[in-house]
């Protein structure tokens, strides 16, 4: 190990390089003195020093040697036994670890360190230079340990106040998330707002006639022999019917969105479903000279018949209303193998259960693009207006969505504009 | 004083009830109609004391009917009521920020419309 891998020692910090001599006596100690004194103080060696500076030191080994030579020893005193010679550093020199370690090899092993005076300030031996180059090692390490912990908790710092940034980024991050959240659940608190406005507005339309056409005529505004009068009972008596209609239009879909309202279906067979949609068709197609024509070959479906009269009857309502004078209007029944989740609305055979389709066609004015799926939601017309001339209320294909999804099925529109519309609802066979 | 207003709605059975409403308990002078485009020219070519103003209609709603009112200068004066079901407190709070002369809610009581009206337009006759 070179001694540039060992710092400059402090004089006097730590495990000391400069220790204390652990006996210090004078040249005029008797040798035997000088043994006892070494004896009592269990040192190995003692400095010798004449008013404070180091002369010389006597260890074991000279005292070995003094009794192997048979001299005698008693009425010596020390200064003839000592070793004379004494490395002496200064206490600059006692710093410089490279110097130590050379007077060292050189040297008996000993070396005192005095002062500028000549004054002893301690010893430096092997033992504590290398203890102390120890102590120095290992406080370099310790400090190298330090300067390394210190790193590491540096990185560690940094390390986590990046993780704070990114946790404070995605906290800001989540109350957006919760924001969505809330947005979604206010958007379907506006559609429930939305519902409650229409149906408000749905109901307060047909009671102002009905309610000022009273009014007007209790209060004599009007008599009813005039034609005033007249046009105020009509309205009144259109109003009440269109109101009639819509109370039971909402109840009906509310009662069919309820859950525990379940339809109960049974074995029926179209035919019955469609004989008495021609009757009730004689009754209302007339005045324009409508025509339908009915192609059912007759097939056994799960379906309650109430219903899928409702059903019926709405579309092909629908059909007369939207239908030009002396136009006709298919209804056909046919057997298909759609599955009910189909995205298409062509029978595609040989895939999924096997179902009855029906399809309700006019020569009407259409339906645009935009608004095929629009148009089974609640209150939404094609031409609310006309809708509203007819006595429609927008409820009748959000009623039969709800009746044909009851029962397993979907229902759909394809429609030209100009041309027509055709209507389809399929419904599991029984 | 005859006034003529003109009712803009498009429930032909509201239009009756609120001409035969008006002239039958202060005479004035109705004119009625369903359409936007005769609406418009009738409140640039007439002379209109009021408009009543439906605001829930297919065509064009009230509320679009009465910006083009007030982009035209003939008739950007004309003082406009809405007159509609839409009753909820938050949406008649909505149409009265429109600088509009007044909210009428759909049913009214057909012998208090016209008081109604007045009330509204500081008129006294």
């Amino acid at each position: 190990m070179a001694v540039e891998d060992f710092p400059s020692v402090p004089l006097f910090s730590g495990d000391r390089t400069v220790v204390a001599a652990p006996l210090t006596i004078t040249p005029e100690t008797l040798v035997v003195e000088a043994i006892a004194q070494m004896d009592e103080a269990h040192a190995s060696y003692a400095i010798v020093v004449d008013q404070q500076r180091p002369v010389g030191y006597f260890t074991e080994r000279e005292l070995i040697r003094l009794i192997a030579s048979k001299q005698p020893i008693a009425g010596t005193s020390i200064i003839s036994m000592m070793t004379p010679e004494i490395s002496l550093l200064t206490e600059t020199e006692a710093a410089d670890v490279a110097y130590i370690l050379q007077q060292l090899q050189q040297s008996a092993s000993r070396l005192a360190v005095v002062d500028s005076e000549g004054t002893l300030l301690g010893v430096i031996t092997v033992e504590s230079i290398v203890r102390a180059l120890n102590a120095a090692k290992i406080q370099q390490t310790f400090a190298d340990l330090q300067q390394q912990i210190e790193q590491l908790l540096a990185e560690n710092q940094a390390l986590l106040e990046s993780r704070d940034r990114e946790l404070a980024a995605r906290t800001a991050e989540l109350p957006q998330g919760i924001d969505e959240d809330i947005a979604e659940r206010l958007s379907f608190d506006r559609l429930k707002d939305e519902f409650i406005s229409v149906v408000s507005h749905e109901l307060r339309t047909p009671l102002t006639a009905i309610h000022g056409g009273i009014q007007l005529l209790l209060q004599h505004h009007a008599s009813r022999q005039s034609e005033q009068g007249q046009a105020l009972l009509q309205v009144v008596a259109q109003s009440s019917q269109r109101l009639v209609r819509l109370v039971n239009d909402i109840l009906d879909i509310e009662y069919l969105a309820a859950d525990r309202n379940t339809l109960s279906l049974q074995p029926l067979h179209t035919q019955d479903l469609t004989r008495q949609v021609k009757e009730t068709f004689r009754l209302i197609a007339n005045a324009k000279n409508i025509e339908l024509v009915v192609q059912d070959p007759g097939l056994e479906i799960g379906g309650n018949r109430d219903r899928l009269s409702q059903v019926l009857t709405n579309l092909i309502d629908n059909a007369v209303k939207f239908s030009p004078a002396n136009s006709t209007i298919h209804l056909a029944v046919e057997r298909c193998n759609t599955a009910v989740d189909a995205t298409t609305a062509a029978a595609s055979p040989g895939s999924g259960a096997a179902a009855v389709r029906f399809a309700v066609c006019d020569q009407g004015r259409g339906i645009p693009a935009g608004q095929r799926s629009k148009i089974f939601e609640r209150f939404s017309q094609v031409d609310a207006s006309s809708t509203r001339q007819e006595g429609g209320n927008g409820l009748g294909l959000a009623i039969c969505r709800s009746i044909v999804e009851q029962h397993g099925g979907r229902i759909w529109v394809e429609s030209t504009v100009d041309e027509g519309s055709c209507f389809y609802f399929t419904i599991p066979a029984g | 004083m005859v006034r003529q207003v003109l009712v803009i709605d498009d429930e032909p059975s509201i239009l009756v009830i609120t001409k035969i409403s008006l002239e039958a308990t202060i005479h004035w002078k109705v004119l009625t109609t369903t359409s936007v485009l005769e609406a418009l020219a009738l409140a640039d070519s007439e002379p209109l004391d009021a408009i009543l103003l439906d605001v829930v209609m297919p065509e064009l709603d009230g509320i679009a009917i009465l910006h083009k009112l007030r982009s035209n200068p003939h008739t950007k004066d004309i003082p406009v009521i809405f007159l509609t079901a839409r009753a909820r407190s938050c949406e008649r709070q909505a149409l009265e920020r429109l600088g509009v002369a007044g909210v009428i809610t759909k049913p009214f009581e057909p012998n208090e419309i016209a008081g109604q009206i007045k009330t509204l337009l500081h008129w006294s006759a």
